[in-house]
């Protein structure tokens, strides 16, 4: 095997590593995120952002919330 | 005569008749109305196949169809729909049952003005035009027809609202051949009813009880060769004065060896009429039946089901039989659209027929009716095989009423299959149902309270009390078993409502007061509302490990994006799939959370109408974002 095949075996095996861990249907980033520091109620106070979302600002499938 | 049939001995094998008799004895089968106009008869295409396969000359006349022409078929539609109050068989009555008629005053328009007043404005006049001008006009036509002559006998199906219709244009037809023999059978011919009917209506020779496949033919065997007709297993009928009849014979096991049905006729008369819909025959469904009984209700019945009355057992087709049904009748037909009238779907079709049926790439629109607790997989398989519309037995979304009822389901499995059917684009219809004995009224606020939160699902059709339906539990438990009220104005005074009729007054001990039941409408109303407007709510998330934002658009003014992060993510996502304990939710999400927290976190999700909490089951109400996987 060459240099340059066998890392391109290295770079697919790690691709095949990260899509076997979604595959097997993982929760991925329980690990990989640190759980934040504030309370699961200051979490939930924090969590909305009001606004309806502007159809015309919808592009390559992104949401854009407009305060009102 | 008494009122008791005198029950035989079961019958001999069939006779052996020369089949160039049976060439001799043309039969008509008819469908009154008010049967659906939409479709063809399943009843008329199956025995007018079984009876064509048996040598007799057999023709079916879908008669609904003219009368829904005569009509309109709005105004026709209207009256049909309403099963429980017979104001539709009370426009026959006259014809039915001639001077023995009640309320030849016509004062059901009076005592029940409230509720036909949604027929439009001039309703009263509009109705007793009907009675007394459309419906005689109508019966004079259909009995002068020419298919008639040479008749030998005339067979009607009758379910619902088919039963004075029927036993009208049979006093017409008696009065113009008396030598003509009428035989009745479909639901309302079950149990006792039919026995009532054939004692009690003299247009009403024979009447067969139960499944009609084998005892129709061997039945007109009898009458081919002048032999006893009682003899039958399942026959009814009168001889020298008395009531005579046989137990039905087993219900059929094998419905493989059933012919498909023949819907030819249905097709030659509805384009006659103009009937037709505009986009041509492949918008009519097709009905097919690919089983018989409910597997469900043979381990537990539903307490207010009172279909199946003598036959739970539950027998189906082969899948491979099935599939060559659909694809006969589609190219038969030219339609692509078919119509389940099984009580519940065989479910070994998910493994064995719907993945084969996505594989063949057919592109059918299937109706079935289903059992409620579906997994996504499941509604996916559904959804992929075609199935586009299904009528699941929701009932209720709390599940102590849904224990009541004996459904076997939870109410957050109700909600997930609204969540997963919305999601892979199938149509669900449903119903909201009340008054079963032990429910409460917290049961029905706590309701109320839930429906708001499930704006971006599909609502259901109706809400409103339970009917007492004779063969159900709940009509066992009924103290009274009085007939409905409307049932006095349609039949005569000689008929034995008790034994004859299908719907009951509600009479369940420990009933709510109606005001219990009062928000539960108004939310359902509202929830009725935002579904038909212009304003389409929204429930969607977006998700990534340790990230998920929902889109919340179902409260007009309040809408807005929560973003949680970390273990509340994975907890929302972890609850998307199907309803999960707490315990279950931290096995999946890893120990980053402890089960008190994860129960505390699913009730600030609840709190803001994110999640549903049922008992000890969590089930996240948003849909994933994206095209449908």
């Amino acid at each position: 095997m060459s240099e340059k095949s066998a890392a391109g075996n290295r770079h697919r095996r790690a691709a095949v590593v990260l899509l076997g861990g979604l595959a097997a249907g993982a929760v991925l980033g329980t690990s990989a995120s640190a759980a934040p520091a504030a309370s699961i109620s200051e979490q939930f106070r924090v969590a909305f952002t009001p606004g309806a979302v502007q159809s015309t600002d919808r592009t390559n499938g992104t949401i854009v919330v407009t305060v009102t | 005569m008494a009122t008791t049939p005198l029950r035989l001995d079961p019958a001999p094998e069939s006779l052996q008749v020369d089949p160039r008799h049976r060439a001799e004895f043309p039969v008509v089968l008819v469908s009154m109305p008010f049967m659906d106009i939409d479709w063809p008869s399943i009843q008329l295409g199956l025995l007018g196949a079984i009876l064509s396969r048996h040598g007799f000359p057999v023709r079916t006349v879908h008669a609904n169809l003219d009368f829904a022409a005569r009509l309109g078929v709005d105004y026709y539609r209207r009256l049909g729909h309403r099963s429980a109050r017979l104001v539709a068989e009370w426009l026959f009555s006259v014809e039915a049952f001639g001077a023995d008629a009640p309320d030849r005053d016509d004062r059901l328009l009076d005592d029940f003005a409230a509720e036909l007043s949604d027929l439009g404005a001039d309703w009263r006049q509009r109705l007793l035009r009907t009675r007394y001008e459309d419906v005689p006009a109508y019966l004079d036509a259909l009995a002068a027809d020419q298919m008639w002559d040479g008749c030998r006998a005339v067979g009607f199906t009758s379910t619902f609202q088919q039963n004075t219709p029927s036993f009208a244009l049979a006093r017409r037809l008696k009065d113009r051949d008396p030598g003509l023999v009428t035989i009745f059978g479909g639901a309302n011919f079950d149990g006792e009813m039919g026995p009532e009917w054939v004692r009690a209506v003299p247009a009403v020779d024979i009447a067969v009880v139960g499944e009609a496949d084998t005892a129709f033919p061997r039945l007109l065997d009898r009458l081919v060769a002048g032999a006893r007709p009682e003899a039958e297993p399942g026959v009814v009928c009168r001889s020298g004065g008395t009531l005579v009849s046989r137990p039905p014979a087993p219900p059929i096991r094998q419905m493989d060896d059933l012919p498909a049905p023949d819907y030819t006729e249905y097709f030659d008369r509805a384009g006659r009429l103009d009937l037709l819909p505009r986009t041509g025959p492949s918008a009519v469904r097709i009905p097919f039946e690919s089983s018989r009984g409910c597997w469900w209700g043979e381990k537990h019945h539903c307490t207010f089901c009172g279909l199946n009355g003598s036959t739970m057992t539950f027998r189906g087709k082969s899948p491979q039989r099935l599939a060559d049904e659909l694809v006969s009748q589609a190219r038969r037909y030219r339609s692509f659209r078919f119509h389940g009238v099984d009580n519940i779907v065989d479910m070994g079709y998910l493994k064995d027929l719907f993945p084969v049926l996505a594989e063949a790439g057919v592109t059918y629109e299937i109706f079935y009716e289903v059992k409620a607790n579906l997994t996504r997989e499941q509604v996916r398989t559904l959804a992929h095989g075609g199935v586009t519309h299904i009528q699941p037995g929701i009932e209720s979304l709390n599940s102590r009423v849904l224990r009541l009822m004996n459904k076997g389901a939870r109410a957050a499995q109700n909600i997930n299959l609204l969540r997963w059917a919305k999601y892979y684009g199938v149509q669900v219809g449903w119903n909201l149902l009340w008054g079963f004995p032990g429910e409460t009224e917290r049961d029905y606020a706590d309701q109320a309270g839930l429906l708001p939160h499930l704006a971006h699902l599909q609502p259901p059709v109706s809400a409103g009390r339970v009917w007492i339906e004779r063969f159900s539990p709940l009509f066992d438990q009924s103290p009274g078993k009085i007939p409905e009220t409307t049932y006095g104005y349609v039949y005569p005074a000689a008929v034995d409502l008790g034994k004859a009729a299908y719907f009951f007054e509600y009479d369940l001990p420990g009933a709510l007061p109606a005001d219990a039941y009062e928000g539960l409408l108004k939310s359902f109303a509202a929830w009725r509302a935002v579904s038909t407007g212009t304003r389409r709510p929204e429930l969607t998330f977006w998700s990534s490990p340790g990230l998920v934002q929902i889109y919340d658009t179902r409260h007009d003014g309040a809408e807005g994006t929560y973003t949680f992060e970390g273990p509340l993510a994975d907890l929302y996502a972890a609850a998307s799939d199907r309803p999960i304990t707490a315990a279950a939710a931290r096995d999946r999400i890893g120990a980053s959370l402890t089960v008190p927290q994860i129960q505390e976190a699913f009730d600030e999700f609840a709190q803001r109408g994110l999640m549903v909490l049922d008992e000890s089951l969590a089930l996240a109400l948003a849909l994933p974002a994206g095209v449908p996987r």
